[in-house]
């Protein structure tokens, strides 16, 4: 057999290969992928809620009022500040703990200025813990004389599943006690 | 007469079109298949850019809470694996372990928060209008995490001067959805 007779044997074998029908699956599979997938981030897009809100949450500052030459010789100054009476709210897996922020910094050991509030069943009790709360701060500013700040220093523990410490948040700032939710970390 | 004339011609094109078509038209589906992926990534781009939460794995919590618009840095954190990942509006991604105990793996997102931050300070510079949370972060916290998963965050926060942050919620679409 000759050289041009092999050559013209693999071509004609190529050409007879290529010229099944052999892609026309793949051709007409591949789009109907892609065009499923495109209608599904569609679906997806059209079937996601445009309803969405926040629970604000602070954090507290160090006031550093800068020097205003200008006209108008603007004035920065804090609204409210934290002190060693300032309510805190320690959230675990068994109840809520509260006082004075000094009972959970300088007085940690001593049991008689933590208030409990404790879950029923595994669930927060909330109201209870707002109505007593209520009563708590009320009664410290008649007879102590603390002034009744509408600031708060929550600490839940790591456990605590983030959706508590959302309503918890957010239970607390629509109650008429407190304004300013600040979120702290590193008792427990 | 005519008929007859033009039969041999019209043969000859029909067995020069026979041949033409007998060959194998490797190239084909090329034209198509390129202008059909072109299509594809189009409607893909113009999808994606209708909401930054579409491919974002975070599921949020259904509560009702006040409506905020003006909130410019936008996070979704999400626990995946052993990691916690966490995407932002504009498609970054940042990654760490679940249980991180120093600040070393945060780094460049705390980067990233100190360039959103500026930028927004420059955008309210130039337009010489600033929104009220024009520097809140808003975090889409998924609902399997734990306050020891969001806690690095707030140190991030903290590091890169966000003083204002919020948890974002999903209004329920039935009932009473005030806050």
């Amino acid at each position: 057999m000759s050289l041009s007779t092999t050559f013209r044997s693999k071509i004609s074998r190529t050409k007879k290969r290529l010229s099944e029908p052999r892609g026309i699956i793949a051709v007409g599979v591949i789009p109907c992928l892609g065009l499923f997938a495109v209608l599904t981030f569609c679906i997806r897009a059209i079937a996601l809620s445009n309803v969405y809100g926040v629970i604000p949450v602070e954090m507290p500052v160090v006031s550093a009022p800068v020097d205003d030459p200008a006209y108008h010789n603007y004035k920065e100054e804090p609204r409210q500040g934290i002190t060693r009476f300032t309510p805190a709210l320690v959230l675990t897996t068994e109840a809520f703990y509260f006082g004075d922020l000094n009972s959970f910094s300088a007085n940690l050991g001593d049991i008689r200025d933590k208030y409990a509030v404790r879950h029923v069943d595994g669930e927060p009790q909330l109201l209870n813990l707002i109505d007593t709360m209520g009563k708590w701060i009320t009664d410290r500013a008649a007879h102590d004389n603390v002034p009744m700040d509408k600031l708060l220093v929550l600490i839940p523990s790591g456990d605590i599943p983030m959706p508590i410490v959302i309503q918890v948040l957010a239970g607390l700032k629509k109650s008429p006690l407190f304004e300013h939710v600040i979120l702290g970390s590193g008792i427990i | 007469m005519e008929r007859t004339r033009r039969t041999p011609q019209w043969s000859e094109a029909c067995v020069r079109a026979r041949q033409y078509l007998a060959e194998p038209l490797a190239w084909y589906p090329f034209p198509a298949a390129i202008s059909f992926f072109l299509v594809l990534l189009l409607t893909a781009h113009v999808i994606f850019g209708t909401t930054s939460r579409l491919g974002t794995p975070s599921d949020v919590i259904t509560f009702p809470s006040e409506s905020r618009k003006d909130s410019a840095i936008w996070i979704s954190v999400t626990p995946i694996g052993k990691e916690i990942v966490v995407a932002t509006a504009d498609r970054k991604v940042f990654r760490w372990p679940l249980e991180v105990r120093t600040m070393e793996p945060l780094q460049p997102f705390i980067k990233y928060l100190k360039a959103a931050v500026a930028k927004e300070i420059e955008a309210a510079a130039l337009q010489k209008a600033a929104y009220e949370h024009q520097t809140t972060a808003v975090i889409a916290a998924d609902q399997r995490l734990k306050y020891l998963h969001v806690r690095p965050l707030i140190y991030a926060f903290a590091a890169a001067g966000i003083a204002d942050y919020a948890f974002e919620t999903q209004n329920p679409l039935l009932g009473d959805s005030r806050p």
